[in-house]
């Protein structure tokens, strides 16, 4: 019982931690809270959705399309509206604000083509299998579910930390203005970043239409609190603050369910939230720093 | 090699540069000084792309500048540091002057992804060629350390380092012995000079004027926003027009 509740707790955790890491690397590298990367996560769901129903593909191509169409969606916002904010030298609040309300739009889209009900991905995406270790099983979709989003972030993880790409992402992070000067494309990877974190978010999206079963115009909102949450939970140290406080709120939200009851899952995850930001401000994993990017 | 025409830059209603025309001789170190907001910070900002001017043109080795953003500018062979140390604080040292070699290295996508054997033994190469920076500007030995950790002076090292790992034609030095000691400004000294040898052409401000003078060729002189004096150290020290700008500059201060 226990250890399912833990499988459980990592499996959620880790789709948060997926999506927290998108909206975590645009915030380090272009410096903007991008508030539409809950729009891009459930558009991101509804492309898998019509990749798989109305393109009738199978599951593992549709995966990496609606990724790339959540890509292009992020890619577009950045053209669109931050490129055009960052040229002006907009203060910090107009992207936010702007983003709240590309988010909006994507809301209300979502609604008019696809409906306000909940739609699900076809039934048999996934073998009614159970994965079994020792006394543990798991069933295949939610092995399935962890399994992409480690893959995705460890991928993730890799390239910032091992790759000259990384290293420039990096420089960017410290200084975008220091990084041009030594010759590195920022507007380029600007765009890069964009349709990258986007693609995780769209990923993100898929997987918890996955895991909860049900896809809405209104998944992204809530979401996007969550990701909040958990980099604030992790501390604003980007990658790695995404990745724990991502399993953080995961397992907090799982063990609530288990040992309180469902209704006081939001309660107990936000609250912690609060006590969090009074007493340990810079994350709960995270050393004492602040970030200038 | 580096040519100025009338260049003219506002913020709002103050002119920081106004009317300047400059050139920059290849080969040589020359000095850039003036009064405290004379203008020269901006000068180098628009040389490097930062700030557009309102009027006038700019052109390095027959490229104008001023249709290119900063990233290209430094891919032509101008690399800089800054009066404000810019650092990549939270990476390692020798992480810096690698970041530094990206206006010449490209970086395929496919190369890294793959790790071949020719992008491995060019990040090799491009380690040890970090590491002989480091050495030459006297931080042998700390290549793994935090970049923040450094002291100032080191900081200031850092930078010149991370600048010359672009291997430019052109470098810009902005105050690169503010706040070192007489040591660290004779190890700073001695290598500009050997960058001479290297035949880098060297564009520097500083404050410093013993600095100044024992280093530079030629001299110009910034004095709200415009250039009131050109020409050798010692022509640059009889000049009546220098002399009262920073005499005027003591009694205000």
């Amino acid at each position: 019982m226990l250890e399912q509740q833990i499988v459980n707790a990592i499996s959620l955790g880790s789709v948060y931690a997926l999506f927290a890491l998108g909206f975590t690397l645009i915030f380090g590298i272009l410096g903007v809270i991008n508030l539409s990367h809950g729009g891009i996560f459930m558009l991101g769901a509804y492309a898998a959705l019509l990749l798989l129903t109305r393109v009738n593909l199978p599951f593992w191509a549709a995966l990496p399309l609606a990724m790339i169409g959540a890509g292009l969606l992020g890619l577009a916002i950045d053209a669109l509206i931050l490129k055009v904010l960052r040229k002006r030298g907009a203060p910090h609040l107009m992207p936010m604000i702007a983003t709240i309300g590309a988010a909006i739009l994507m809301t209300s889209l979502a609604q008019g083509l696809f409906g306000s009900e909940t739609r699900r991905f076809p039934i048999d995406l996934f073998d009614q299998e159970n994965l079994t270790f020792g006394s543990i099983s798991i069933p295949l979709l939610q092995a399935s579910i962890t399994g992409l989003s480690v893959v995705l972030m460890v991928l993730m993880i890799w390239i910032l930390r091992r790759t000259r790409l990384g290293q420039a992402l990096r420089a960017i992070a410290e200084s975008p203005r220091a990084a041009a000067l030594l010759g590195i494309p920022v507007e380029r990877l600007f765009h890069l970043t964009s349709f990258v974190a986007a693609a995780l978010g769209g990923a993100a999206g898929i997987l918890i239409g996955l895991s909860f079963d049900a896809i809405s115009p209104f998944m992204g909102q809530p979401m996007l609190h969550k990701g909040i949450a958990a980099i604030i939970l992790g501390g604003l140290e980007a990658v790695r603050a995404a990745v724990l406080g991502g399993l953080f709120l995961g397992a907090t939200e799982v063990f609530a369910v288990t040992f309180l009851s469902s209704e006081y899952r939001d309660a107990l995850s936000f609250g912690l939230l609060f006590l969090v930001l009074l007493w340990r401000p810079q994350g709960l994993f995270g050393a004492a720093a602040t970030r200038s990017a | 090699m580096l040519a100025l025409h009338r260049i003219s830059h506002h913020f709002g209603g103050v002119r920081a540069l106004d009317d300047v025309t400059l050139t920059v001789e290849k080969g040589g170190i020359q000095g850039l000084i003036g009064p405290n907001g004379a203008g020269k910070t901006t000068l180098f900002n628009v040389i490097t792309g930062l700030f557009r001017p309102s009027e006038g043109t700019l052109s390095f080795e027959g490229h104008n500048l001023l249709q290119m953003p900063p990233h290209r500018i430094a891919t032509c062979g101008i690399a800089r540091t800054f009066q404000n140390i810019r650092l990549f604080s939270e990476m390692t040292l020798i992480d810096n002057v690698v970041v530094g070699m990206h206006a010449r290295l490209a970086y395929g996508t496919l190369g890294w992804m793959l790790r071949t054997r020719a992008f491995r033994q060019a990040e090799a190469g491009a380690r040890q060629q970090a590491r002989q920076l480091l050495e030459r500007v006297g931080l042998a030995g700390h290549d793994n350390e935090l970049a923040g950790n450094l002291s100032y002076g080191n900081q200031r090292k850092l930078e010149i380092a991370r600048a010359l790992a672009a291997e430019p034609r052109l470098l810009l030095l902005d105050e690169p012995v503010a706040g070192m000691n007489s040591t660290e400004k004779n190890e700073i000294m001695s290598l500009v000079k050997s960058l001479r040898q290297d035949h880098m052409t060297v564009l520097l401000i500083e404050h410093d004027m013993r600095f100044v003078m024992g280093l530079c060729d030629t001299l110009a002189v910034l004095n709200f926003g415009h250039v009131i004096a050109q020409g050798s150290p010692a022509q640059i020290q009889a000049n009546p027009a220098v002399i009262e700008a920073y005499l005027g500059q003591e009694e205000s201060a």
